[in-house]
């Protein structure tokens, strides 16, 4: 059970870039989750780790053991793929075995035609059937045991790689975004599965993904990624509440955080564009300009606060349990006062209650509570002040 | 400061330091060469059985040497090929290759895309007509042209007997020189449009349902929507089928040999009979050697000519 | 389907449709309707078109008179050794184009496009220069040699397609379960690809089957020849009955017809791949 160290990765295709220097460490085992959107290079990282990808420059040291040119049997690690890649002309049986007979597979047996006798017999030896039996009981797949991947379902196969992964017992398990391929439903139930096989078989695990909710039910660790560079590591509380910087802040809470640009002055914030209006206080804050970032679900109408601000509803969705509405700074009929277009996907969202109904047009006054903001400097993006109080994960 | 410099010198290479220490980084190395160990054996083949033997054909090819002493020949220049570019009768094969190869390729195609589209449709035994189909592909070139030579027999053959039944012919359809091209291109579709066939149902079996159903809503007959929507899809396919045609028909040789061995009156002397005729029955392996590089200098033209157009329709179909 | 009204335009496609079916397989059936007549018949006017089906029992002796046995004997000779010779060079050469970078990679790709260009009867010269040489001529494993260099290049094409077409995370999780790059090759891939493999044997062995030009040149004892060469022999001159000769082209031909049909799939998409993109 190795502890992974990255010293300044960094992974080039021709001329571009796709990871640029990651440095990093993974305690022993920790349950790490890559999060990032399609192309940030997280799946880069892991075939890195696997020893699937050359490293270009930089070094994955295994409890300080530089692994860069190691074979990723060497490495003792397990990769479960999104497509799963089962061996699709072995039966189930064969295809959890297959890790186990490579392990007993001296150089001769590598002669063509010899290679698939042995293959067939090295799995028919009483310990490498009990293995496969207890990995296949475990996964609850004894009944699948003699039939080719190509006949399983989705959740099938997938727990087919999962146990191909599990049947050597690796000190390191690699997941490349292993539920994508599932509906919904499945998704829920793998997700689950993955999070109970991590506490029974109590080993290092990294988690590829770009779903946070994934990330926020599995990870004791999660780090986010973008364009291949770190963008923040913590744990999933940290990485909700304490977004590093506007990126995270956005990506990680659905629907995601509001991020309304503000002036401040003498602990004073006002909106822009609509600075008259309302001044809520931002004490501890140098002046500037900001970002100052609310959760929708900390937005409320206004109930006595010491301020509010007017807003336009721009479109509202019942939900049951509650209401989502889209607004906009001022009042309607102030068009040239307004900081957004008008465009809906533009507009700041709150989290209401699912008894309220508000119609689009309708003029509210909303208010929050300035503790739960997040504020960023509007230059850079990074982080200025965190929130003084803390959600908890809602996710 | 030194550490940066070897950093921005591994990232130029590719390659970690203490690379050519370790054991690992030696396997990696062997990974690469395997490619090369895999290929090699397909390489060195082709080389000794294909390149050193054409490379031979161009020495030969500047020499007089004759099959009698195939050692014995000496160097006269570009006699040969000036030869044969003074001779009616290189000419006459080179009209020939073109008129045969022009004529295979129109034909086969058509024939090949027409039937292609006529079983493009589910009907009742499409599988049984499909194989029926297949036949000339898979028969033998020799059994073929025997049974060719059999059906176009001037007294008894099958050919004249049926022209026969609308009072006309008997024909000497590999004896008369107005009949001998005809008959050898006929026995050649027959032999080779099943292969076109057999893409075209492919490329059409790619042609998107929504085309189709969008000309039926359009109100297009099915000839138009053959010509307006389908043919368009297919022209890319057709190109590159057009191409093999070309170059399987100049170096075709089996079936021509067999049929009229060049003749009546050489009318189907193509320039790959021609070859062997020089060879084997002239036994100038010289001259031989310098028509077969004319025939790959055609080849060439034709593949270098086939890929400036390619380029050029690819380019307007992006821009369109 | 008798209760659609037909238009006058689908009468033509059927029509059309008869008409190249006649035309594909009358040959055929005509090489079959002539090996099942008498010589007297075959010469008088107005053939039969029905074959006298009573007389195939006569068959199996006349081709036993022209010692088809042996001659098919050898053609199966050429063809099996081109068939083994090519596809275990192909494989090789397939696996590599399909999954490793080095360099002359396109160079090899374009080499094996090229040899599809080279007249053999240009090569047919100078091979028998070097088969002098090599004492490969009147050989039957000259003829293998001289072949599979035509045979293998198609035999790489339809198994570098088949190969391009497994998700290259297959071999990964292989390489991950610890199986080395040439297990790879021989306990995934070839297995993966087993029907191309079929299909590009049945490429080979029937090139090798068919292939006159070489042994007409390189073969000069009537033992060693092949069946196509000895049909060939069989035209012009009339000591053989011609039903004779048209039962031995079609023992020569019924086995292409039959594999040819199993396999066609696989040959056409592995010789048209890149071709039909859509």
């Amino acid at each position: 059970m190795p502890r992974i160290s990255f010293d300044a990765v960094s992974k080039s295709f021709g001329d571009t870039r796709v990871i640029h220097s990651f440095s990093a460490e993974v305690a022993d085992n920790e349950f790490l989750v890559l999060l990032g959107p399609s192309g940030c290079g997280k799946s880069t990282m892991l075939r890195m780790v696997a020893g699937l990808t050359d490293i270009t420059s930089g070094e994955i040291r295994f409890d300080d053991m530089r692994v860069n040119e190691l074979e990723p049997r060497e490495r003792n690690v397990a990769f479960v793929f999104q497509s799963y890649a089962l061996y699709p002309h072995m039966t189930v049986r064969q295809n959890i075995a297959f890790p186990l007979v490579m392990d007993r597979f001296k150089k001769i047996y590598h002669l063509p035609v010899v290679n698939s006798i042995a293959r067939r017999l090295i799995a028919r030896q009483p310990d490498v059937l009990e293995r496969v039996e207890q990995v296949a009981t475990m996964l609850e797949l004894e009944s699948f045991l003699d039939r080719r991947p190509g006949t399983l379902s989705g959740g099938q196969r997938q727990r087919v790689a999962v146990g191909r992964a599990l049947v050597r017992d690796p000190s390191l398990y690699l997941l490349d975004e292993p539920l994508s391929n599932l509906d919904a439903k499945l998704r829920a139930q793998m997700r689950t599965e993955i999070a109970e096989l991590y506490k029974e078989v109590k080993k290092t695990f990294i988690y590829v993904t770009h779903d946070q909710v994934e990330a926020m039910t599995m990870a004791t660790r999660i780090i986010v990624l973008h364009e291949g560079e770190i963008r923040q590591i913590g744990t999933p509380e940290e990485i909700y509440n304490r977004p590093a910087d506007t990126f995270v802040a956005r990506f990680i809470g659905s629907p995601p955080m509001n991020q309304i640009p503000v002036s401040v002055r003498d602990g004073q914030a006002t909106f822009l564009g609509v600075e008259d209006l309302a001044k809520a206080p931002a004490h501890g804050l140098d002046d500037g300009e900001y970002l100052l970032g609310i959760r929708p679900e900390r937005v409320a109408l206004a109930d006595g606060e010491e301020w509010s601000i007017p807003c336009e509803v721009t479109w509202a969705e019942f939900l049951g349990a509650e209401t989502i509405i889209g607004f906009q700074l001022g009042y309607p009929e102030r068009d040239a006062g307004k900081i957004t277009s008008s465009d809906a996907e533009t507009s700041y969202l709150a989290k209401l209650d699912g008894t309220m109904r508000l119609a689009p047009g309708a003029t509210v006054h909303l208010a929050f509570d300035p503790a739960a903001a997040t504020w960023f400097h509007r230059d850079t993006g990074k982080v200025a002040q965190h929130p003084k109080v803390q959600d908890s994960v809602t996710a | 400061m030194g550490t940066d410099t070897t950093r921005v010198a591994e990232s130029i290479s590719g390659e970690p330091r203490d690379e050519q220490a370790s054991p690992a980084a030696h396997r990696r190395r062997r990974r690469l060469s395997l490619g090369y160990l895999l290929i090699a054996p397909a390489m060195l083949y082709l080389v000794v059985f294909m390149l050193i033997p054409l490379y031979r054909g161009v020495q030969l090819s500047f020499t007089d040497t004759r099959l009698v002493s195939p050692a014995a020949g000496s160097y006269v220049g570009f006699d040969n090929y000036q030869f044969l570019l003074g001779s009616a009768r290189f000419w006459n094969s080179m009209t020939a290759t073109i008129i045969y190869t022009g004529a295979v390729v129109v034909f086969s195609i058509i024939l090949g895309t027409l039937t292609a589209v006529l079983i493009n449709r589910p009907f009742r035994l499409r599988g049984g007509v499909r194989a029926i189909l297949l036949f000339p592909y898979a028969t033998p070139t020799v059994a073929a042209a025997l049974v060719f030579v059999w059906i176009y027999n001037r007294s008894s053959g099958v050919m004249n007997e049926t022209i026969g039944l609308a009072g006309l012919g008997p024909v000497g359809w590999l004896g008369d020189p107005r009949y001998g091209m005809f008959s050898v291109v006929f026995a050649t579709v027959w032999k080779v449009f099943p292969f076109v066939m057999l893409v075209m149902l492919a490329a059409l079996q790619s042609v998107p349902d929504e085309l189709y159903e969008a000309a039926r809503v359009d109100g297009a007959d099915g000839l138009s929507t053959f010509r307006g929507i389908v043919l368009p899809h297919l022209m890319p396919t057709i190109r590159v089928v057009a191409l093999l045609m070309t170059i399987w028909s100049i170096r075709r040789f089996e079936i021509i040999y067999l049929l009229t061995g060049g003749g009546p009156v050489e009318r189907t002397n193509t320039l790959v009979i021609n070859i062997y005729q020089q060879a084997f029955q002239q036994q100038r392996l010289g001259m031989a050697a310098a028509i077969g590089m004319l025939g790959v200098v055609l080849s060439l033209a034709v593949t270098v000519g086939f890929f400036v157009v390619e380029r050029r329709a690819a380019a307007q179909e992006a821009q369109a | 389907m008798s209760t659609i009204r037909r238009k006058p335009g689908q009468i033509v496609v059927w029509v059309l449709l008869a008409l190249v079916t006649l035309f594909a397989a009358f040959p055929i059936y005509w090489m079959f309707n002539t090996a099942l007549s008498l010589t007297s018949e075959l010469y008088a006017t107005g053939q039969d078109l029905w074959p006298h089906l009573e007389r195939l029992p006569r068959i199996p002796g006349s081709l036993a008179a022209v010692n088809a046995l042996g001659l098919l004997r050898n053609s199966a000779f050429i063809a099996t050794g081109t068939t083994i010779l090519s596809l275990v060079m192909a494989t090789g050469a397939a696996y590599a184009l399909s999954r490793f970078k080095f360099h002359g990679k396109g160079f090899a790709g374009f080499f094996l496009f090229a040899t599809q260009m080279l007249p053999q009867a240009l090569l047919v010269v100078p091979l028998f220069a070097l088969f002098v040489t090599l004492g490969l001529i009147n050989n039957l494993s000259g003829l293998v040699l001289a072949q599979t260099a035509f045979s293998m290049p198609v035999a790489t094409f339809i198994m570098k397609t088949a190969i391009d077409k497994i998700p290259y995370e297959i071999e990964e999780s292989a390489r991950v379960d610890g199986c080395p790059q040439l297990g790879q090759l021989s306990l995934i891939v070839v297995p993966l690809i087993l029907p191309s493999m079929a299909a590009a044997a049945v490429v080979t062995f029937f090139d090798g089957w068919n292939e006159f030009l070489f042994a007409n040149t390189f073969i000069s004892s009537a033992e060693k020849w092949p069946a196509s060469v000895g049909l060939a022999q069989f035209m012009g001159q009339y000591a053989t009955p011609l039903s004779t000769v048209m039962a031995t082209a079609l023992v020569f031909t019924l086995p292409a017809l039959i594999f040819f049909l199993i396999v066609q799939r696989r040959i056409i998409s592995g010789i048209t791949a890149g071709a039909v993109k859509g």
